[in-house]
């Protein structure tokens, strides 16, 4: 491995759809699954390794992101901010199933800043919104009655003031 | 879209798909209960409150729960240092005007004050209150007719409230670790007049046990205690 990035080794993903994604051995550090599949083969990996559970818009995401802050990382002066930026970015270019969809892979590919990142943007996406917002959100059942219901509301009935329009 | 080489991806960035062939259909994303609890987990605890008791009783038990509420404040203060910083509690010590209220004590010290002094306000109706003590965000209340309460100043949550009667001195409010309960420390006086020393201790099931031969004095009102910290042994002095 030379720490030179053109001659930096490649290693190649192939997502459920079989599209096939060449990734520097840098970046797949970042993909703890990925990272341990490389240790577990003595560092002789030469054919696409499988990701059972990964769809390519979702890795293609996730490589996106994990490119671009590593980018960011090597120029200190404006990392901070250029980062928080694509981040908000990053954040509002997905629909909340492509949200949903890409916290599943960053979890699967155990990708820690990029989970982290998105469970916060889960959360700061919900924590004002309608209980039925959030039951659709995570396609939740109710399973209250609606006496159960009542009941429940009037107990904090406080709380429900300032929910945001969904 | 599935199976192509997607928009987003630059021509020049490191990963470049190479070719493409349709499999699989997408199920739709369900977040499994692990990631939903890291998501809850970072949900402030007045937004919480709302979602606990309305979305569903599986949630409801799994933010009721006392291990997600030391997961959350052990996350809130490691996220949000000023949580940890200092309050001040008080309250008026008036029957006509009963308050209490607890502020930040950075918003009073300072010069500048480093952020607006924000009481938050005890909201109750009634009897005049006095606070016994706190422990871990939680307030203990007493209240004239003889009860104890819990007040989360946080979520604006009240306890239960305990009978425990007429307080006469000594009183420690802490909580035990072992057990994991808020317990209550005070020599009370029991409706025969005479006094006596008892443990209470608060939860869904209050219970009270009665200190044998705990040093004291009957009218002696100059005590004041509080719970020590790790061990749960209880402290009085003059």
């Amino acid at each position: 491995m030379s720490g030179i990035s053109d001659t930096e080794r490649m290693i190649t993903l192939k997502t459920v759809e079989g599209t096939l994604f060449d990734v520097k051995s840098s970046i797949a550090k970042d993909i703890k699954t990925v990272q341990a599949f490389i240790d577990d083969s003595d560092d002789d990996v030469t054919s696409p390794i499988p990701l059972p559970n990964v769809f390519t818009r979702e890795l293609s995401r996730i490589l996106d992101y994990l490119n671009n802050h590593h980018r960011f990382r090597s120029d200190i002066e404006k990392a901070d901010e250029e980062m928080a930026r694509y981040d908000a970015e990053f954040a509002k270019s997905m629909s909340h199933e492509e949200l949903k969809a890409l916290i599943l892979a960053a979890n699967y590919l155990n990708v820690k800043d990029l989970l982290e990142f998105l469970n916060q943007t889960v959360a700061d996406v919900i924590q004002n919104k309608s209980v039925e917002f959030v039951r659709n959100f995570f396609g939740i059942e109710n399973d209250y009655t609606p006496e159960e219901e009542e009941k429940l509301r009037n107990e904090n009935e406080w709380a429900f003031n300032g929910v945001e329009q969904d | 879209m599935k199976g192509t080489i997607p928009d987003d991806v630059d021509a020049d960035a490191d990963a470049v798909p190479r070719k493409g062939k349709v499999v699989t259909t997408k199920p739709p994303p369900i977040l499994p209960d692990e990631l939903i609890e890291e998501i809850l987990l970072r949900i402030p605890a007045r937004s919480l409150v709302r979602l606990r008791n309305s979305v569903c009783s599986s949630w409801r038990t799994l933010i009721s729960s006392s291990q997600f509420a030391k997961d959350h404040l052990r996350r809130s203060m490691a996220v949000d240092p000023a949580l940890t910083h200092p309050r001040i509690a008080c309250y008026g010590q008036t029957y006509l005007y009963p308050t209490i209220g607890v502020f930040s004590v950075r918003s009073v010290m300072g010069n500048p004050p480093r952020e607006p002094t924000k009481v938050v306000p005890y909201d109750y109706e009634g009897s005049f209150r006095l606070i016994i003590g706190s422990c871990n965000g939680l307030m203990c209340l007493h209240d004239e007719e003889g009860q104890a309460m819990l007040w989360n100043p946080c979520t604006g949550f009240t306890s239960q409230p305990l009978e425990i009667g007429c307080l006469l001195s000594i009183c420690g409010f802490g909580y035990d670790h072992v057990n994991d309960k808020y317990k209550l420390f005070a020599v009370v006086k029991k409706k025969s007049g005479e006094s006596v020393s008892r443990m209470f201790t608060f939860g869904p099931n209050s219970t009270w046990r009665t200190i044998q031969d705990f040093p004291h004095k009957l009218g002696d009102r100059n005590y004041r205690g509080s719970m020590v910290d790790l061990v749960g042994l209880f402290q009085g002095f003059r």
